[in-house]
């Protein structure tokens, strides 16, 4: 085996394309380490921890660094290049390439856009969030790791402009049924939601699509905007649009983190909208859904459970819960800890875990990593894991968990937060997970429930 | 508040995307429309000051009342003065074009330029005398911008040149430059042979009076109107004037021709002025200088005021951060040469014509003149990208300044240091080159990149003035 190492200057990938090229080349067998990354110091580290002998760059270049027998490398190279031209589809605007603009602003004023997803390195999200603004055009900032200053003064300039601010760290959103970051597919539907949280949301829309109701509009709001520091500006927004818009009858707010001078501020607003508002607060979804269904004069239906009843866990052992949605980690312990059970619930989301690799929504290796150790651990006594399904997450989620999931000897319960629209195909994923031993729930609250350890 | 209008962003909205591929072919795979921006990050650490830029409240008001003090200039050349008497020039002190340089830094074309001004102000009697009073520092050396003044190339302007005053009534600003002296060996590239200083002395004895009087005569001659037609006439105001001098030799002949001298002057003034395709440029880049030094000192603004070089140094300067020069060695033009000389005659970027690029055409108005990419091989479609590549780095477009084959779109204007690291875009930029060692003048023309480092310092220095407002 020799080692190859370049860097190629004018080469940008996002971080998650590249790392998810990089995982489909470890499973090749001629190639060894490899590490396709931008050369941030960062990655450049990483390769030299490697092994590798990195030369000096100016930070801007892509890496390739792989190990590979000799007579292989070109060709090594060539699959690269390949995947590394696959990665960017085609669209329209790549058939004038010369003219595809690198600025969000001039972008978003050609196209005329109504919207913009930002989605870089949140160090980079503040400013392409202004061009958007300056553009004329509402930002959806799914990345995270945005000063709260930023975010304020963003909100604030917006406000001026009569633009929403979607986000930080922003992961649902459903403008008129098109879902943008992870969304699930529901039909349209008398109910509009602004969101806090992006899985909290997922939850809502999960339980929503089961009662056979429809959701036109999911507007993120960001984890802090219901928060004192920033007063819930786009909250506020974002009720006077829905409180506009004809299609919307009943308005619900998934809530976490409200700060009270805030939570004052939108009981008065929504007192004076033409429509119901009803708080689903995130410490328990389900029933917060429950009571939005019902003032929408519609009634949630039993929340159904699939798999074997397995037995239901005693006396031994801790919960451990390992996580992909933070707000769905965040119920789970508020609800295990109710319960008096012990338990150590894990969100693999949160950013301690995800410098380096992609969202666990994404992609499951470390998941898959943790499962293993959890089979080993004596000391658990049951195991819960949530699943979610929709646009933007893995496309077989249930594929890449259920070996894991059926080595494990204790009992195992999964929250599934999907709908039957969704393209990972609900009922295959259920199948999947039922067959792997797993007890599966469409709702988080009622899996928790089922796995605290009485 | 504003009222909220959600009507778009609730009805099948337009999406523009930039970030993660996924996440857009996540949309993509819903059957919806994404347009996604070729975004690169910026060097490292430069992400903080483009947030502190995005926070700063005085930014977005700033930049427009720069841009729009910009666009809405009305320059006019008013007459022709010396240097003595306009500036205060004395006979050793000598303006140069760029940010500030010594003697010991200065490249050969500006060394060459001192070296002929020396001559023409009698304060050396050879080349030799004029090169030792140099070695001594027994001259002054001031940046042409420092006194409202812009030259071509080295730039060199002394005491007793003569000088167009170009003034703006709108914004009550004034700007000068000397008179174009044609092309090839040329004070300006460099040359002080006794053609050239026999020839700079001829402008200031004959060609300036009769100008003088023309445009006493014609009353002040409106520089915006004439770049709007030359524009739509295959110009683009830097490296290509053929239109802009032959409007003005029509608009003036009349004037001209009724100096009192004989017709054989007259008839000498009009081939000077005809066998001279960049004859306009002195008057073009006083023009851009007023338009921009209305933009100026405005808290808060992110927007290039000046961009220049000195042979040695580009340097440039920003609204929102005085008078202060943002420098980095200059690059090396590429282009096609006259006969005889080879890429190691080429002088690395000089003269303070990117006042034309500051002012939003120039290479960034190349869509208008095709004909320009000949100098570097290119097509015409290439023109057009440049153009278009400029609209992602500027703040407006003047629409005054139209350019046809856009269907009359205007000029890409107000240069955005913000942008241009965000986008790593740099202004495009078309220029003569100079000959390297003193003497040798022209070696042909071509195009040049900026230093992106000039942008970056700027950059960072306006986001820290954020900071303490």
């Amino acid at each position: 085996m020799i080692d190859h190492v370049e860097l190629r200057a004018g080469v940008y990938r996002d971080s998650v394309t590249l790392m998810l090229l990089t995982r489909t080349l470890s499973q090749d067998n001629e190639i060894s380490d490899p590490i396709v990354a931008m050369a941030t110091t960062l990655n450049m580290e990483l390769a030299k921890t490697a092994g590798y002998e990195v030369p000096e760059g100016s930070g801007g270049e892509l890496l390739i660094a792989f190990r590979a027998e000799e007579e292989v490398i070109f060709q090594c190279v060539q699959l690269i290049d390949d995947l590394l031209n696959r990665s960017r589809q085609s669209t329209v605007a790549d058939e004038t390439l010369n003219h595809r603009p690198r600025s969000l602003g001039r972008l978003a004023t050609d196209s005329q856009s109504d919207v913009a997803l930002i989605s870089v390195p949140g160090e980079h999200a503040a400013y392409q969030a202004v061009e958007a603004i300056e553009a004329g055009t509402h930002p959806v900032i799914f990345s995270d790791n945005v000063a709260i200053k930023n975010e304020l003064s963003l909100k604030k300039q917006a406000r001026e402009l009569g633009l929403l601010v979607m986000g930080p760290d922003c992961g649902t959103v459903i403008l008129d049924g098109v879902g943008l970051g992870f969304a699930n597919v529901i039909p349209a539907g008398p109910i509009g939601l602004i969101s806090a949280s992006g899985t909290g949301a997922q939850q809502v829309l999960a339980l929503c699509d089961h009662a056979g109701v429809g959701v036109r509009h999911v507007l993120g709001l960001g984890g802090r905007d219901l928060t004192d520091e920033i007063g819930g500006i786009s909250a506020q927004i974002g009720l006077a649009m829905l409180d506009d818009d004809p299609t919307v009858e009943v308005i619900g707010i998934v809530a976490k983190e409200v700060g009270p001078a805030t939570r004052l501020l939108l009981e008065d607003a929504a007192s004076k909208l033409s429509k119901p508002v009803v708080w689903v607060p995130t410490g328990d979804l389900t029933n917060g859904t429950a009571q939005l269904l019902e003032v929408a004069s519609f009634e949630l239906p039993p929340v159904p459970i699939w798999g074997p009843a397995i037995e239901r866990p005693n006396g031994s052992g801790r919960l451990v819960g390992l996580f992909s949605g933070g707000t769905l980690a965040v119920e789970a312990q508020a609800i295990a800890q109710a319960s008096g059970c012990e338990a150590e619930i894990v969100d693999l989301g949160a950013d301690e875990y995800t410098v380096g690799r992609p969202h666990p929504m994404i992609d499951n290796t470390l998941r898959l990593e943790r499962l293993a150790e959890v089979s080993r651990d004596e000391t658990v006594g049951t195991v819960l894991v949530d699943v979610v399904l929709g646009h933007g997450a893995s496309p077989g989620p249930a594929a890449e968990l259920k070996d894991a999931l059926g080595d494990i000897s204790v009992p195992v319960f999964v929250s599934l937060i999907g709908t039957n629209g969704d393209p990972q195909n609900f009922d295959s994923q259920v199948n999947q997970l039922t067959q792997a031993g797993a007890e599966v729930h469409l709702s988080n609250a009622s899996a928790t429930k089922a796995a605290v350890i009485r | 508040m504003t009222e909220q209008d959600g009507s778009g962003l609730l009805r099948n909205p337009k999406i523009s995307a930039v970030g993660i591929q996924l996440l857009s072919d996540a949309i993509r795979d819903q059957g919806t429309a994404v347009a996604d921006a070729a975004w690169q990050p910026p060097r490292d650490g430069l992400a903080l000051s483009l947030s502190q830029i995005a926070a700063d409240q005085r930014r977005v008001n700033a930049n427009q009342q720069a841009v729009q003090a910009m666009i809405e200039a009305r320059p006019e050349v008013v007459g022709v003065t010396t240097a003595h008497q306009a500036l205060g020039l004395e006979r050793r002190q000598f303006l140069h074009s760029g940010p500030p340089i010594s003697w010991q830094n200065a490249s050969g074309p500006l060394r060459g330029a001192l070296v002929g001004a020396l001559l023409l102000e009698g304060e050396a009697a050879d080349a030799d005398e004029a090169w030792q009073l140099c070695e001594a520092n027994e001259i002054e050396l001031l940046p042409c911008h420092s006194r409202g003044a812009v030259g071509p190339m080295a730039g060199v302007i002394s005491s007793s040149m003569s000088l167009y005053e170009v003034r703006d009534e709108v914004n009550q600003q004034v700007a000068y430059s000397n008179l174009n002296e044609g092309l090839g060996k040329v004070l300006r590239m460099g040359a002080y042979s006794p053609e050239v200083i026999d020839r700079l002395r001829w402008i200031n004895s004959r060609l300036a009076p009769i100008l003088s009087e023309a445009f006493a005569r014609q009353g002040p001659f409106d520089v915006r109107a004439l770049l709007a037609q030359s524009l739509q006439m295959g110009d683009e105001g830097h490296n290509r004037n053929r239109a802009g001098s032959a409007l003005f030799l029509r608009e003036m002949s009349s004037s001209i021709a009724q100096c009192d001298v004989s017709s054989a002057e007259i008839s000498q003034v009009f081939d000077f002025i005809n066998g001279n395709e960049h004859f306009v440029l002195n008057m073009v880049m006083p023009a851009a200088k007023a338009s921009a030094d209305a933009a100026r000192n405005i808290p808060g603004s992110t927007m290039v005021v000046a961009m220049a070089r000195n042979g040695t140094e580009f340097g440039i300067q920003v609204s929102g951060a005085g008078d202060q020069w943002f420098t980095a060695p200059a690059n090396t033009p590429e282009g096609i040469l006259f006969p005889g000389f080879s890429d190691k005659d080429i002088n690395p970027d000089i003269g303070d014509s990117t006042i034309m690029e500051t002012y939003g055409i120039g290479g960034f108005a190349m869509a208008c003149a095709p004909a320009i990419v000949r100098f570097v091989g290119g097509s015409v479609e290439l023109a057009h990208q440049k153009t278009h590549q400029m609209y992602e780095i500027t703040l407006a477009e003047n629409p005054h300044l139209q350019i046809a084959s856009l269907d009359f779109r205007g000029t890409p204007t107000g240069i955005d240091v913000a942008k241009v690291v965000s986008t790593q875009i740099l202004p495009a930029v078309n220029t003569g080159m100079a000959g390297k060692e003193a003497g040798t003048g022209q070696v042909g023309a071509g195009l040049v990149e900026p230093p992106m480092s000039c942008f970056e310092q700027a950059l960072v220095a306006v986001a820290e003035t954020g900071d303490s407002a």
